[in-house]
């Protein structure tokens, strides 16, 4: 028999760990992972049995509050799974209910899992969960997702769930008391044939989510009539109990929880400090908070630098000997242009993105590990004083600093924003937050124009300019189109925890692949266009008669289909000092940054073999003064997003328009800012 | 009840304006409270002096002031009698705003912790009564008329005899002194916020400690049922509590 396994649960109850446990690494990722944003799919064989697993994002409620959650609870609404296993962190029992509550009434086939059920049990905590289990009409479990305990009795629960025609009662009925019952009995006596939801939920169900005033419910009902008279329940309620209905049943779920807590407990956990309190006492500490988190950040970088450049280099060395390799199937000075095709143009292009691979890889492991140690959380807490003054939120923190690895990652993770505008303002300045795209067009250029010791303070002067920038352009967007109330931060600080390797190794592998992916694709094709572009139209022959190599170099780049593109544009960009061949990297780079690098690669190397990184430095030195290298490395900062991060804003936001907005509004604003800075820059040097 | 340790009316306003920028920027300097309060920095030093006495605040010539416990406490009911107050005045007796300001500034001096909640109470029980409200309007439009007319203030008489005092000691989460357990009596504020809060364990009648203030001073940290929440200080300013 096939079985459609749902896991929900709150955030940080350990659902991705008991996910990794039960399907090993039979799974495969929706199509673009953020911070877990996106529901994720096993597959497991037990007892006969096939199972598809889906990992949902975590959630507080059915009550959808951000995008994330929605997924979750469309899913578990929509797509009517066998059944449910409610992933519950045992030793923060009493929230971890409230979905619980919102399960048993949804009336699904209910699996719960107490999960972290080791940490409860140290802390003195004992339940009865045959007794729990009576009460939500679910089967209960014990689970470790960290060490796999529990996972044989979990699968035989969702066995034996599934093989159940029908769920048993449950033991009490959630009341609302006599005000609310009497308006949901009202409700529901009109209700029937009103949507499809009602038969498939149940009257009480949908009365319940009316006088909640949820959305997504209420746009089911096509029946003025029953509309109006849910607004009259809930003015009534209102009246009478002084609160919206949706406040005062959610504070009568939590008694619901109060009164099975108590006659299931045999034990109450013992108050008292844990290992987290004291870790705060120092990491959150009014004086030492900031420095520590300034160092942390520091050390994020330090370890992406430091550690990655030695790695870096094997990489370079790796692709460098493939192209020498390749080239070895022809004689010395060859002219084929197959060749050329995969040496300059494929390995060239792709390569020259793939030599940073470690560098990004580095980034996310430290990022995962702050992320699933708790610490990410408490940056958040830290910072969310300052992201407020630009209009921001403390969430936005999050994704920021996965920006600096790669900005569609980063813009997925934005989900974890509730309030729309502040999330669209997020992902309209994320683009500035310097991606590890841009590192090989600081690492080209850095060294051509400046002495080393000037290298470490132009990489952080770049990176600075980014973040000041986003700052005052998110200030300016909350202030004007992105106009909107100041929003809530509620935001949970979950207790320390040791980071597991497979749970790390996840997390990179999630955010690194679409790097890669990107390099794969995208970047292959364009490098390929790109080297078509600039190799063809050829001059006819006997143009180069009696020229030097450089000038007829020259000569076959103005001919070539790019050239006469980035003549053209010569006249525009000429105001930021940049030439025609700039201009040609450039429409590599707005496809996607990388390509800058590699294009001029290929400018500079045409009809030339065997071109190393070093020369192509030393001639852009020759060719170009240090201020116009400044000011290529602030356009490629500030300019046109590439195209993967437009398609994803185009997603993420559901229209071109905010995508098309970011891409012409941060062009406009590089443009101008680099006109400034290179007449004003000429005048003073 | 004498609330506030026998301090002087001006006193009072020194400590009050104190708490309010504590409140807002972390730390308070000689120079905010001058601006505040609209003073010469010369006249501020003797009140600090004498705060310091009463053992309300840690001043030291040229150095920050901070608050005491005893003082956070007493500028905390200050605070409460003065927010309570101007609620009333505004919304149950629909002074202007700024006249409702101008007198709770005077009358939070000559009143008690407890007046205050009963009053709190009164504009509870108003704003969830619409039909009596309207009567009290009318009988307020009319008193005011006839006391403009022959200068003689009418009776007014509210028929509200079912006033719920919650607590004399009832403050607001941001108010709440740290490392103290508190209850929560209500959630005020946007609907889709208190209903976030209800949710997430932060609803009436739970229980809710304040762990810490976030280093920038916002937003802060709290415990409750369990786990660690946090919460800007404009949501805390939403969260009625009374100690446990």
């Amino acid at each position: 028999m096939k079985i459609r396994v749902a896991l929900t649960g709150n955030p940080n109850s350990g659902k991705t760990t008991v996910f990794n446990a039960l399907t090993g690494s039979n799974q495969h990722v929706g199509n673009y992972p953020g911070v877990t944003v996106e529901k994720k799919v096993g597959r497991r064989s037990y007892a006969g049995h096939e199972m598809e697993i889906v990992d949902l994002p975590g959630t507080y409620s059915l009550t959808a509050h951000s995008p994330d959650e929605l997924v979750a609870r469309n899913f578990l609404i929509n797509e009517k799974p066998d059944v449910v296993v409610d992933i519950i962190d045992s030793a923060n029992l009493e929230r971890n209910l409230y979905l619980a509550t919102q399960l048993l009434e949804l009336n699904v086939p209910l699996v719960m899992a107490m999960n972290m059920s080791d940490m409860a049990e140290r802390s003195g905590a004992s339940i009865d969960y045959e007794k729990l289990g009576g009460y939500f009409g679910a089967e209960v479990v014990a689970t470790v997702g960290s060490t796999g305990h529990g996972m044989t009795d979990l699968l035989n629960a969702v066995v034996k769930k599934a093989g159940l025609a029908k769920r048993p009662e449950p033991l009490r009925k959630i009341s609302y008391g006599d005000d609310i019952e009497a308006e949901i009995e009202r409700i529901s006596a009109m209700l029937p044939g009103a949507c499809e939801l009602v038969a498939e939920r149940g009257a009480r169900w949908v009365s319940i989510k009316l006088l909640e005033q949820d959305a997504e419910v209420a746009g089911e009902i096509r029946d003025v009539s029953i509309v109006d008279e849910v607004e009259k329940s809930v003015v009534r309620i209102r009246k009478i109990c002084g609160d919206s209905p949706a406040v005062i049943m959610a504070e009568r779920r939590y008694g619901f929880i109060s009164s099975v807590y108590e006659s299931s407990s045999r034990q109450s956990p013992e108050a008292r400090h844990d290992v987290s309190d004291a870790v705060d006492k120092i990491l959150l500490n009014r004086v030492w908070g900031i420095p520590i988190f300034l160092l942390m950040m520091y050390l994020v970088f330090k370890l992406t630098f430091t550690v990655g450049d030695p790695l870096m280099g094997l990489v370079e060395s790796m692709t460098g000997g493939l192209s020498g390799f390749i080239s070895g199937f022809w004689e010395e000075g060859s002219e084929s242009m197959l060749r050329s095709l995969l040496v300059d143009g494929v390995i060239g292009g792709v390569g020259g993105v793939v030599i940073f691979l470690p560098n990004i890889v580095l980034l996310f492991l430290a990022i995962a590990v702050l992320e699933d140690s708790g610490y990410m959380a408490r940056a958040a807490f830290i910072m969310d004083r300052a992201m407020k003054k630009t209009g921001l939120h403390g969430r936005s923190f999050i994704p920021m600093i996965i920006g600096f690895g790669c900005s569609i990652p980063a813009i997925m993770g934005t989900r974890i924003i509730e309030d729309r505008k502040s999330r669209y303002a997020t992902i309209m300045v994320l683009p500035l937050m310097s991606c590890g795209a841009r590192l090989p067009i600081y690492a080209l250029l850095i060294p051509a124009f400046f002495p080393p010791s000037y290298h470490g303070v132009m990489m952080w002067l770049i990176y600075v300019i980014g973040i000041v920038l986003a700052a005052v352009l998110a200030t300016v967007l909350r202030r004007s189109i992105l106009k909107g109330d100041e929003e809530e931060f509620l935001m949970e600080l979950p207790p320390y925890r040791m980071p597991t390797i497979r749970g790390l190794f996840m997390h990179v592998w999630e955010r690194s692949r679409l790097y890669l992916q990107k390099a794969g694709t995208v970047i292959l094709m364009l490098s390929i266009l790109l080297w078509g572009l600039t190799n063809f139209p050829r001059p006819d022959a006997g143009v180069l008669e009696g020229l030097s190599d450089e000038q007829a170099q020259e000569v076959s780049l103005r001919t070539s289909a790019a050239g006469r593109i980035g003549t053209a544009i010569e006249p525009v960009i000429g105001a930021m000092g940049f030439d025609h061949r700039i201009g040609v990297a450039l429409i590599g780079a707005l496809a996607a940054k990388e390509v800058f690098v590699a294009q001029m690669g290929i400018v500079y190397s045409l009809g030339q073999a065997d071109e190393e990184w070093q020369t192509l430095r030393e001639r852009i030195a020759q060719d170009y003064t240090p201020l116009q290298g400044f000011c290529i490395m602030l356009f490629t900062l500030i300019s046109a997003p590439c195209v993967a991060t437009m398609a994803i804003t185009r997603r993420e936001t559901k229209s071109w328009k905010w995508a098309l907005f970011q891409f012409f509004g941060l062009t406009t604003v590089a443009y101008v800012i680099t006109v400034i800075v290179y007449q004003v820059g000429g005048l003073v040097i | 009840m004498s609330s506030s340790a026998g301090l002087s009316p001006s006193l009072e306003n020194y400590l009050e304006a104190i708490f309010n920028i504590v409140a807002e920027k972390g730390v308070a300097r000689t120079r905010d409270i001058c601006l505040r309060l609209g003073i010469q920095a010369g006249s501020v030093t003797g009140a600090l002096q004498s705060l310091s006495r009463e053992g309300c605040i840690n001043y030291a010539p040229h150095e920050l002031v901070t608050l005491t416990e005893s003082g956070r406490a007493t500028a905390a009911r200050i605070v409460f009698k003065h927010n309570k107050l101007r609620q009333f005045l505004v919304e149950v007796l629909e002074l202007p705003r700024k006249d409702a300001e101008t007198i709770a500034c005077s009358m939070e001096h000559y009143t008690t912790v407890e007046m205050a909640a009963r009053l709190a109470a009164m504009t509870d029980f108003f704003a969830n009564a619409p039909e009596l409200r309207k009567r009290l309007t009318r009988c307020m439009a009319e008193a005011v008329q006839s006391c403009r007319d022959g200068c003689e203030m009418n009776s007014i008489t509210a028929e509200g005899n079912q006033i719920m005092v919650n607590s004399a000691n009832t403050v607001t989460l941001m108010e709440a002194a740290p490392g103290r357990k508190y209850t929560i009596l209500k959630v005020h504020g946007r609907s889709t916020v208190a209903r976030r809060l209800t949710e997430m364990g932060a609803g009436k009648g739970a229980e809710v400690l304040v762990e810490r203030v976030a280093p920038l001073g916002d937003p802060i940290e709290i415990k409750v049922r369990g786990y660690r929440l946090s919460v800007r200080r404009s949501e805390a300013k939403n969260i009625e509590v009374v100690v446990k």
